[in-house]
């Protein structure tokens, strides 16, 4: 550790002792309970979103093979993307993807029994979870432009690439939950939650932008 | 069809230690952004971002009752209070020097001799001298070895921004530490 480092190591430690010791506990909104639920179920099955350096490069491995194994087939609708790695994290990211706002986004199809539970809308993303009504099921919708980085836990699912009427999908599974990204056009659509697959495809065909 | 095999790790054992981790800090973690932003749906706000931060990061995270939990909790807290109150109040970043210049603004101590640099003396320094924002940007980049880009996509602005930050807060507390040992 250099003797900055450690500064900031013993700036850091007086900072966080001279916190009080007993904050008096704070009654929170029924919207911020409803969010941590949303996140307390994406723990579920165990960690969230994190890819080793061994994962990465056997998913990019693979990547690699499965494109030289189907120089026949035709060229992808999709874009290239590149995985990219962190000390702590790998990310999906479209090569070339462009700037510009992210517009409204509409779901034409919603499950029997799902309700919208929250919804999130930022300049470059908009993500939209669902929830059933019995509370045992969940879905996440994520639209986000092509330029931001989308994670990726290959740790915790089995992932297949899968190509449908020239759209490349990356889909990944568990014993919990289910997964799927693609990217159209200058966006980067993830969707995954706990209903299957099929369900999840129907619901990305569904989105208007 | 390409399938790729990867060793499943479920351990059911990471939704509980989250749940208590959470039920730790939350409050803890809402006071810290609260005395930022001074208003309670928005530190509730930052609350939310600085968990699902955490589960993003989680496999980081070692003992729940550790002071370095607490203090990981803490700070990223406090950057999403910092993140949240630049926001509120339109802060604009502005542009300085070259880049190259920035670049090569690295840590001034890794190379020193032994004894030419104190840290608890460093660390008084830090204190007397940089502002919540600028000691966030150095735990964060010091103690928690995030990179310049991640950052960046932590506080919603450029790399450069940040670069710029860290390199003017480092030269800040080196001049100041420098000119009270007299060197």
């Amino acid at each position: 550790m250099t003797p900055l480092e450690e500064a900031c190591s013993i700036s850091l430690k007086r900072w966080v002792d001279s916190l009080p010791d007993n904050i008096e506990p704070y009654q929170f909104s029924k919207k911020h309970e409803r969010r941590m639920k949303v996140l307390f179920n994406k723990m579920r099955g165990g960690r969230y979103h994190s890819i080793t350096t061994r994962a990465t490069v056997l998913l990019v491995a693979a990547i690699l093979i499965f494109a030289m194994a189907v120089t026949a087939m035709a060229i992808p609708y999709t874009r290239e993307f590149i995985i990219e790695k962190f000390f702590d994290h790998s990310t999906y990211t479209v090569v070339g993807g462009e700037y510009s706002e992210i517009g409204d986004i509409e779901i034409g199809y919603i499950p029997e029994g799902f309700e919208k539970n929250y919804e999130m809308c930022g300049a470059a993303e908009h993500i939209i979870s669902f929830q059933s009504t019995n509370n045992k099921g969940w879905f996440d919708i994520k639209v986000s432009l092509s330029n931001q980085e989308t994670y990726l836990d290959t740790e915790l699912y089995t992932t297949e690439e899968k190509i449908v009427d020239n759209i490349k999908y990356t889909i990944y599974f568990n014993d919990t939950s289910n997964g799927i990204i693609c990217n159209k056009s200058n966006y980067v659509i993830k969707a995954s939650g706990s209903i299957s697959l099929e369900e999840l495809f129907t619901i990305i065909d569904s989105i208007s932008y | 069809m390409l399938v790729l095999y990867l060793a499943l790790l479920e351990d059911a054992e990471d939704e509980e230690k989250f749940i208590k981790l959470y039920k730790k800090y939350v409050d803890l973690a809402r006071w810290v952004a609260y005395q930022r932003v001074h208003d309670t749906e928005i530190a509730e706000e930052c609350v939310q971002e600085t968990f699902f931060s955490i589960a993003r990061n989680f496999h980081k995270v070692g003992d729940i009752d550790a002071p370095e939990t607490k203090q990981y909790v803490c700070v990223i807290a406090q950057g999403f209070a910092i993140k949240a109150y630049h926001k509120e109040h339109k802060a604009v970043f502005v542009d300085f020097e070259s880049e190259d210049e920035l670049d090569s603004m690295v840590d001034p101590t890794a190379n020193s001799q032994p004894n030419e640099f104190d840290a608890a003396e460093l660390a008084d320094a830090m204190d007397k001298i940089l502002d919540d924002e600028e000691k966030e940007l150095m735990y964060l980049k010091f103690s928690y070895k995030y990179r310049y880009k991640e950052l960046a996509k932590y506080f919603n602005t450029t790399e450069y921004f940040v670069k710029k930050k860290v390199a003017s807060a480092v030269q800040k507390l080196m001049k100041y530490y420098k000119e009270e040992r007299n060197l």
